[in-house]
């Protein structure tokens, strides 16, 4: 069969009509999902799996499709109108989305980050269908020196994204670093800072630690001020944005689409590297970085367009060589393993119409998104004018329920709670806490990707410059930190002390 | 004001539910099993041979015993986080979980603090032999080639494992006291260790056939030894470590369903019964095929005895070839 | 920038010294079993290179701090930035807090839904929504809401809480036909 042919299959798999309104249905659930705050698009998609048992393989796919396009993008809906991040790639859209919420620019706000994310999907989506297999043979070249390098590119951005002094957001991520390695190692199986707690040997979860960040500290804040939300959105008339405007960010959302189809690759935290690595090449690219933090439109834009471009990216190693990257696929690879379909090469010989319907969907998922996006934004709008007091009762339940999710377990609600204290003790004295939940994110799995490397290449501490791979993305990764952070060393140092501005920056 | 008298009826109507259901509750603690949803606790993450048989069997065993199975995952510290809510859930059987090998080697190695007299089994799911696999433009063709590579070059060979202290580590310290030295490369997640033997960028993966499926019907990996008594029905080919003349025949990779073991006996019976059923069914058949696990129906006490048995042998392994601390700390005196 | 704020963007760095220190000693209960091992570094390796990174940052962190401040001092820019929190509405942040771990803590007690149902209407009341009626259906409509929601339809196994509360729990399922 031509490729013509197999796109055609896969459009008339994808319009059926149970498929179509099953796709729709996931956007919504997953759009919903993500705009709880405490909820994640994770929950989602592993509350949905036992739905998915009585569904056709493929409308089972269109469904967890549907919730997973829906839900990374609707993440960003709680950072935009509340600060309270859906998942960890929505992080960025807090530091200049939420700005933009008080400034009354939130509808201003949603529909950029709509379209860049839908942009970034779509053209993700574009690639998965095309470019699979060559894509696919390349990530197999990846090997644990690369994923390491990749990580600490990861970790690089997080410093390099600081806007005030680096060290504290340092301090913040090397926090979040060593949180990481609690529990028992991955490798030898040894209990580390657990105290001979049984509950802590399975780690502290980064999702967990997000909410207990962000939600319980926001709330906090909320019942104190007792603030009106309702003045936050109330449009300022003139200000809601025209397809000339969106036109105008063209650059900062391709930037950020091509990112993300990039690194989404990356196994376990491609989204949310993604999503901190186009802010900061933003920062950097876009000429208005020392107004980042402030509600700038570039800012909001690329790392939501990078964020939702790693879906169609992190599903090639799904479904080419069926090896989940992220939780959200790994849930994708059990509902076809129930059916008994197992992704991977075979799967495009033996059943091309799936694979091809599956990529249709993604398609027309990003499209449709745009549609349930405006929906459920306009619905959580709504939602605002509820009393403070009520919309952050509920907030810290959905929170409590969402930190439970994660792993069923309540040890994981105290874990909450209690980085709710330090959260609110961090808000309060403007200490960064998004370098610290990177940190908890991108820890382990430098930790395993550096111990693994070592393992495998007879404890060669150089391998990682050796590989070219690697080597190329660590040297990027340097460079990146330099160019980054020459302009605050220079205004901090270079200027003369007591230039002091803006207190700690976007986090 | 008007609102208000509106909502006030609603308001007492709930609150009279509330305070019904408070006090109604102990009246209907004593009751037919099983009468509400029974949790099956899945001790993985979504998407492994665990969870694929969690979900299997809540969905197969709903309409047996009629009621509705939901499926969680409690991950972490290989399973025995789940094992551990099992244990503090009440024991009246309207929570099971899966409980695998891994599992129980992890409580020989030290973690988790459960043993096998704590469970009571329902039933024995699935059981495969471990196998080790080559990519497919490996030079080994048979376990002989890697045999005679491995003793002229020691420790050139790698293998990707789950970790130290593990079965894999057992059955490759094994090899090495039989001269053929293998290096243990350990990845901490499945996904990252399969893509490194498919990607060659290891020698060979130690596994069971069943969750490198996809891999073996493509090609992309192909199985040289199998750890059992007899070769494996699905690959009749591959030599088993018995005829080679290794004695590492003992480590199967098991799935079974266990209760707390205080749980009432007839209620055991009842879900024991169940599972019969379950794996007696075709469709149950054909997964278990599918995944190279097919194993006979054990009865709850049968069960019982193979996973002591089995708890029993990788802490007698242990002792033997212990855990690379253990053994340093003795070369040291 | 407050005094308070002072203090905790001087405590912080000063307590993960501390912490620093002490965890050094406490990676492992059995510390023997961290460096025993095949491979260049051992499961102690990677805690050991965070720690003394974040005992690094957390002197330089000092050190700029005090720097600060004392900078602020002389120029009397402390004196100029007024605490931006009432003595009341610090309390009310902290009894906030203080509630939050309540809800939470008392979950594997007195179940999801009742601990949920409490909760609702004690942060209603703290956030000055007195009214009876309002109280009383955010707190059990929302809980019934929830309840449906993440208990009927998504199947989470929630708490129910130790006797009595988890009979009490499964009638109130039994009520809403969740059970």
């Amino acid at each position: 069969m031509d490729l013509a042919t197999l796109f055609l299959n896969g459009a008339i798999g994808a319009f059926q009509p149970h498929n179509f309104l099953i796709l729709i249905t996931g956007l919504m659930v997953g759009t919903i999902a993500g705009a709880l705050p405490g909820i994640s698009f994770v929950n989602a998609m592993a509350m949905a799996l036992p739905f998915t048992y009585v569904m056709e393989p493929v409308t089972a796919m269109c469904f967890l499709g549907g919730i997973y396009v829906g839900g990374v993008f609707g993440g960003s809906i709680s950072s935009i109108l509340i600060n309270i991040p859906g998942t960890p790639a929505s992080l960025p859209a807090c530091w200049d989305g939420y700005p933009m919420t008080t400034k009354g620019l939130s509808t201003r706000a949603l529909r950029i980050a709509i379209t860049a994310s839908a942009t970034g999907g779509f053209f993700s989506a574009v690639m998965l269908a095309v470019a699979s297999p060559p894509f696919a043979a390349f990530a197999l070249r990846f090997d644990q020196p690369e994923f390491f390098a990749a990580t600490i590119l990861g970790l690089a951005s997080v410093v390099a994204i600081a806007k005030d002094l680096p060290v504290l957001s340092a301090l913040s991520m090397f926090m979040g670093l060593l949180i990481g390695t609690v529990g028992i190692d991955p490798m030898y199986g040894i209990p580390r800072f657990t105290f001979g707690v049984s509950e802590v040997q399975s780690g502290i979860n980064f999702t967990v630690v997000m909410i207990g960040l962000f939600a319980i500290g926001e709330v906090v804040d909320l019942l104190v001020r007792n603030v009106d939300l309702k003045k936050k959105f109330t449009p300022v008339p003139g200000k809601q944005i025209n397809w000339g405007e969106l036109w105008g960010l063209r650059n900062s959302i391709m930037r950020g689409t091509g990112l993300g189809c990039m690194i989404g690759m990356i196994p376990g935290a491609g989204a949310t590297v993604g999503a901190v690595l186009a802010y900061g090449v933003e920062r950097q690219a876009s000429g208005r970085g020392a107004e980042f933090g402030t509600g700038v439109e570039q800012a909001l834009a690329a790392p939501e367009a990078a964020k939702n471009a790693t879906t169609g990216a992190a599903m090639i190693p799904l479904l080419t060589l069926g090896i989940p990257g992220s939780a959200a696929t790994a849930i994708m690879l059990a509902a076809m393993l129930i059916h008994g379909i197992a992704p991977g090469p075979l799967l495009f010989r033996m059943d091309p119409t799936l694979v091809y319907t599956i990529f249709v969907s993604m398609m027309v998922a990003n499209l449709l998104m745009i549609f349930a996006a405006v929906l459920v934004a306009r619905g959580f709008s709504t939602l605002m004018r509820v009393p403070p007091a009520i919309l952050g009762a509920f907030i810290i339940v959905l929170s409590v329920i969402g930190a439970y999710g994660v792993r069923n377990n309540i040890f994981d609600v105290y874990v909450c709670l209690v980085f709710g204290v330090l959260g609110f003790i961090m808000k309060r004295a403007n200490f960064p806490s998004a370098p610290l939940v990177l940190g908890v994110i991108l820890g382990p799995l430098a930790e395993r990707y550096f111990l693994t490397s070592l393992a495998n290449y007879d404890d060669n501490f150089w391998i990682f410059v050796q590989r070219p791979i690697s080597g190329t993305i660590l040297a990027l990764a340097a460079m990146f930190v330099l160019w980054s952070l020459y302009p605050v060393i220079r205004s901090r140092f270079g200027r003369g002390a007591g230039a002091k501005k803006a207190p700690i920056g976007p986090q | 004001m008007a609102v208000s008298s509106v909502k006030r009826p609603l308001g007492v109507m709930l609150t009279a539910v509330l305070s019904g259901a408070i006090l109604t509750g102990p009246l209907c603690a004593q009751e037919t099993y099983p009468s509400r949803p029974i949790d099956v606790i899945v001790t993985f993450g979504p998407g492994g041979g665990a969870d694929l048989m969690g979900r299997k069997f809540a969905q197969f065993a709903e309409p047996i015993l009629g009621v509705a199975m939901p499926v969680a995952n409690i991950s972490g510290a290989s399973g025995n986080a789940g094992l551990t809510r099992l244990l503090t859930d009440a024991a009246d059987g309207h929570s099971v979980a899966t409980l695998i090998a891994l599992s129980v080697s992890a409580w020989a190695a030290g973690i988790g603090n459960h043993n096998p007299d704590e469970f009571a089994f329902v039933g024995m799911m699935q059981s495969s032999p471990s196998m080790l696999f080559v990519n497919k433009d490996s030079p080994f063709k048979t376990y002989k080639d890697v045999e005679e590579y491995a003793k002229a070059n020691p420790g050139k060979l790698r293998c990707a494992t789950s970790g130290y202290g593990t079965m894999d580590d057992i059955t490759l310290k094994y090899l090495g006291t039989k001269g053929i030295s293998i290096k243990n490369v350990p990845f901490g997640k499945p996904a990252e260790r399969y893509a490194s033997a498919v990607g060659g960028h290891t020698d060979m993966i130690y596994e069971e056939p069943g969750d490198v499926a996809q891999f073996l019907k493509s090609g992309d990996l192909r199985p040289i030894i199998v750890f059992d008594e007899a070769r494996h029905d699905a690959f009749k080919d591959v030599e088993s470590s018995k005829e080679l003349g290794l004695e590492i025949n003992d480590l199967p990779n098991f799935r079974t369903i266990a209760v707390a073991a205080s749980t009432p006996a007839d209620r055991v019976a009842t879900l024991a019964a169940a599972t019969e059923k379950v794996l007696a069914t075709p469709e149950w058949k054909e997964f278990c095929e599918s995944t190279y696990t097919c194993t006979p129906a054990k009865s709850p006490e049968e069960t019982k005895m193979i996973v002591k048995k089995f708890y029993e042998t990788v802490r007698g392994y242990l002792e033997k070839f212990p855990t690379t601390a253990e053994e340093k700390a003795s070369t040291k005196k | 920038m407050s005094f308070s704020n002072r203090a905790i963007r001087i405590g912080l760095p000063i307590g993960s010294l501390g912490l620093c220190v002490f965890l050094w000693f406490h990676i492992a209960s059995n510390s023997a079993a961290l460096d025993a091992v095949p491979n260049a570094v051992g499961p102690g390796g990677w805690p050991r290179a965070m720690l003394i990174g974040l005992a690094t940052l957390s002197a330089l962190t000092l050190i700029l701090e005090l720097l600060e401040w004392r900078r602020s001092i002389r120029s009397g820019v402390e004196v100029a930035v007024a605490a931006k929190e009432s003595n009341g509405a610090q309390a009310m942040a902290l009894v906030g807090v203080g509630i939050i771990l309540a809800y939470g803590f008392s979950i594997p007690y007195v179940g999801f839904a009742f601990a949920t149902m409490a909760f609702l209407a004690t942060w209603c009341l703290l956030g000055r929504v007195r009214s009876p009626v309002t109280v009383l259906s955010v707190s059990i409509i929302g809980s019934i809401v929830l309840l449906y929601m993440f208990v009927a339809v998504a199947k989470m196994p929630l708490n129910r809480g130790v006797e009595p509360f988890n009979s009490a729990t499964i009638s109130l399922y039994r009520a809403l036909r969740i059970y």
